[in-house]
């Protein structure tokens, strides 16, 4: 899949973040390369700084050291009404906020295609709706509010909301863990449908080691802001380095008795 | 043999005109395990709400079918009853141990409070440090002195269970108790379960989405859908030779660590809403497997092999 | 996820529905009064028309004043100038301190917040009562502008002046809470400008804390207009207003209460209306999360 020597998408270099009265930083030193169609993992448990990598990916915070680059420009030189600003977005982790309360889900996607190509209000409803189904919400669902809609439901809006910016890349950070079963594997299979059908590179940010293994080719294990583990997904679960690894994938419950 | 701890059997109940439990029958033996498994909405909490005898709390509750406490009615127990049963004899973990303790409280002092309510003979300081220790809280003396926000999730939820045990309790129930924990964190909490279920005849039911902590811990393991049990069973038998539709879609949905597949085989569709009702089996809108028979009338639990039980028409078929 | 001890939206009958119908019909009933029964009425607010301190009878509901008025029309018609001054006042304190605040809280410069937090602290430690007896000293009690009367532009300003710094710190406080959720978060990824984030995304749900705050204000406001009347700074006779007809029928408590009760009564049912609708507006289980 990955495309080596074009020059990658999204880079990171060298990044690190710290915040204001902690001795540790949040993110240390980080380096990072997705090019078109990449699907990485980035595991950790809490604390770790895998949802404060996310935010730096995305352009959302501003690393103290090291620079982020979208198709080798820095995010700091990328001004919100740039279009490359709409091509690397994000799938929250909380369904519910990361949505407008007030807005329907038709309303949350169109006025993405308002304000970046202009439509018209017709013509921006009809493509939300498109855009809607496309991500599997029912139809009489779409001009519901975030309230009326369960978790599952929630996700695929903030999908469609993504996929209105015409994504290159899309940083899913914990896009299912407050997701039942059922559903997690409907959002993962979206997201995987979404990657090889529009050529998305996907950065999936999980504490679930089963949820890495499934959607990803390459794994980065964090522990305490550092990256541990970075190798082929193959690799990092059956022949870990770390022995953070190895003690992460030794706690999962029932791991031992899986069918292999 | 020893009556069953808990027997619940064919329980509704209605919150106004709203069925949210339908048909729900578990039994429970004494030491015994019990994984109570289910989706958003199924019903579990609210299984383990009448459990505890919180259901009346909910306003315009009504409860039918049969709930029996070592062969007590337990629908008769009164609100006296119940603050009498709860803490000495049943005790609950619940999964938010953030708020479930008093942020302006120190841990010394809130156990320090239930162990004066419960059990007033002993020196409350030691028996504080005495279960703390029994949790294997790493510097039980020091956390004593701490506020909850000074504690991480696992050592938080590690108080929890010190404070259910205050009681020796003889039935405990555990609300995920490890959801919100990291995977190491949930390990170490598994395993203190698995421990204490060693040193004492304390039944346990633990409601929790996660199938893996079940096949982990529990000794049996009931599946509830859409406000019914509709499998129950011993865990290695319902996990590894599933006879309801449900459980198989359920336990192929996960994805695995130790598999790769990309495709996962997601369920279609949602769970029916509690306030529709339906002629047949709730699960047949969304099953692949379901007959005319299935969309027309609802089955019962049926016994398929050794304490194994399913609720669907075609349990006994070879459905491929 | 499953917490049963935890509030759950679902499973709890939604509160406030019915005390927000209620409170909208008492409010409704006042209103309508207010509009109808000036225009019903045979008498007209200011002119005498029977003995003075005729008690409530059919042909006079609440009695006659001092001066021989009817005193339902005159309360009828000062609750038309109560009101609306009431709902000016407090429309315009809601929208500029729910402006500011939401400039003051989306910031991103930290002195820019607090330069603005000590104005509205200013504001607010300024005694309101002395601020109104000034400007009725400056604009002078009697001044009537256009087709305002005497005594309540000095009112208007004093209320505008004051009003608005509690719903800025409001906002203020709200837009805190807000900026960090992630809707907020994804608006700037999205691209989204500066004005669509603050109108869009954080307004209506700023909006929506300050607005119920602006209900339970108005009471306030009400009263407030009613008690300078009394107090003599407000609005000046002849023009009839609540607190002006309390206060000149306050001679006379012990052999024509009317004049005083029937105008309270009024103000008091209004009241309840207002605080009804707040209560179901500020209680938990709307559509924010």
């Amino acid at each position: 899949m990955t495309t080596e020597g074009s020059p990658p998408l999204l880079a990171a270099r060298g990044v690190s973040l710290s915040f204001a009265g902690r001795s540790q930083p949040a993110v240390a030193n980080v380096s990072l390369d997705v090019h078109a169609g990449d699907a990485i993992g980035i595991v950790g448990e809490s604390g770790s700084g895998k949802t404060t990598l996310g935010r730096l990916l995305v352009g959302a915070l501003h690393p103290t050291s090291g620079t982020v680059t979208v198709k080798g420009r820095s995010w700091s030189s990328v001004h919100r009404k740039d279009p490359l600003r709409r091509r690397v977005q994000m799938i929250f982790q909380d369904p519910y906020s990361s949505l407008n309360p007030w807005q329907t889900a038709r309303q949350t996607v169109a006025e993405v295609l308002t304000v970046w190509d202009g439509l018209d209000r017709r013509a921006s409803r009809r493509r939300a709706a498109e855009l809607l189904d496309e991500v599997g919400l029912s139809a009489d669902a779409i001009d519901r509010r975030p309230s009326a809609l369960s978790g599952g439901q929630c996700q695929r809006v903030g999908i469609a909301r993504a996929l209105a910016c015409a994504p290159e890349v899309i940083v899913a950070d914990e896009p299912t863990s407050a997701l039942d079963v059922s559903v997690q594997a409907q959002i993962l299979n979206l997201l995987d449908d979404l990657r090889s059908s529009r050529a998305i590179a996907l950065v999936l940010i999980s504490h679930d080691l089963g949820v890495v293994r499934h959607a990803t080719d390459r794994s980065m294990v964090m522990l305490a802001g550092a990256v541990v583990e970075d190798e082929p997904t193959e690799q990092v679960f059956s022949a870990p380095e770390h022995e953070y690894t190895r003690r992460l994938l030794d706690s999962v419950p029932g791991w031992l008795s899986e069918p292999r | 043999m020893s009556l069953p701890t808990v027997e619940l059997e064919h329980v509704g109940m209605t919150i106004g005109s709203m069925q949210v439990l339908r048909d729900v029958t578990l039994r429970l033996e004494k030491g015994e395990c019990l994984g109570l498994v289910g989706e958003t909405g199924s019903g579990k909490s609210l299984t383990c709400r009448i459990l505890a005898g919180l259901h009346a709390r909910i306003g315009g509750t009504r409860v039918h079918g049969r709930v029996e406490y070592e062969g007590r009615n337990a629908l008769r127990f009164s609100a006296k009853d119940w603050r009498a049963l709860r803490g000495t004899e049943i005790a609950l973990v619940p999964q938010s141990s953030m708020n479930a303790l008093d942020p302006v409280m120190r841990v010394g002092r809130q156990l320090d409070e239930t162990i004066r309510a419960i059990d007033p003979a002993s020196d409350p300081r030691r028996r504080a440090l005495q279960l703390l220790e029994q949790v294997h809280m790493p510097h039980a003396a020091e956390v004593l002195k701490l506020y909850p926000h000074e504690l991480s999730g696992g050592m938080r939820q590690r108080v929890m269970i010190a404070l259910a045990l205050v009681g020796s309790p003889s039935l405990l129930l555990a609300d995920e108790p490890t959801t919100a924990l990291d995977v190491t964190v949930q390990r170490g909490i598994l395993e203190l379960i698995r421990e204490l279920r060693a040193q004492s005849e304390m039944s346990i039911v633990l409601v929790t989405h996660d199938l893996a902590v079940v096949e982990d811990i529990a000794d049996s393991v009931a599946i509830m859908y859409s406000g019914s049990v509709v499998e129950s069973g011993p865990v290695p038998a319902v996990l590894k030779a599933p006879a309801h539709p449900y459980t198989k879609a359920l336990l192929a949905a996960r994805p695995l660590v130790g598999r790769k597949d990309r495709r996962l085989a997601a369920i279609a569709g949602t769970p029916p809403a509690a306030r529709v009702e339906l002629p047949g089996c709730r699960y047949a809108p969304r099953c692949p497997y379901a007959l005319d028979r299935c969309r027309e009338s609802t089955p019962n639990l049926e016994t398929i092999g050794p304490d194994q039980e399913a609720a669907c028409w075609r349990a006994g078929e070879d459905l491929a | 996820m499953s917490a049963w001890w935890r509030r759950d939206g679902r499973t709890s009958p939604r509160r406030g529905r019915g005390s927000l119908c209620a409170g909208a019909l008492v409010l409704g009933a006042v209103v309508l009064a207010c509009v109808l029964v000036p225009i019903v009425s045979p008498y007209s607010p200011n002119d005498i028309v029977a003995t003075p301190f005729v008690s409530p009878s059919s042909s006079h509901p609440f009695g006659t004043d001092s001066v021989g008025r009817d005193v339902l029309v005159r309360t009828f018609v000062g609750g038309r100038l109560d009101l609306i001054v009431a709902t000016i006042s407090v429309l315009c304190s809601l929208l500029i301190g729910t402006l500011f605040g939401i400039l003051a809280g989306a910031s991103r410069r930290r002195g820019v917040d607090a330069l603005a937090m000590r104005i509205v602290d200013a504001v607010i430690a300024f005694p309101f009562i002395i601020l109104i007896l000034a400007l009725v000293v400056v604009v002078g009690s009697d001044r009537s502008i256009g087709p305002a009367p005497a005594g309540l532009p000095a009112t208007l300003i004093a209320f505008l002046i004051a009003g608005w710094a509690y719903y800025a710190r409001l906002a203020r406080a709200e837009t805190l809470a807000l900026r960090d959720r992630d809707y907020i978060v994804a608006a700037r990824l999205l691209g989204y400008s500066r004005a669509r984030i603050v109108v869009r995304h954080l307004g209506r749900s700023v909006l929506r804390v300050t607005g119920a705050y602006a209900v339970a204000d108005a009471i306030l406001f009400v009263v407030v207009i009613a008690s300078l009347s009394f107090l003599g700074a407000g609005i000046q006779p002849p023009t009839s207003e609540w607190g002006s007809i309390m206060y000149e029928g306050r001679g006379f408590l012990g052999t024509a209460w009317w004049i005083t009760v029937a105008p309270g009564v009024v103000l008091a049912i209004t009241g309840l209306g207002l605080s009804l609708i707040a209560d179901a507006l500020l209680s938990p289980g709307g559509v924010d999360r």
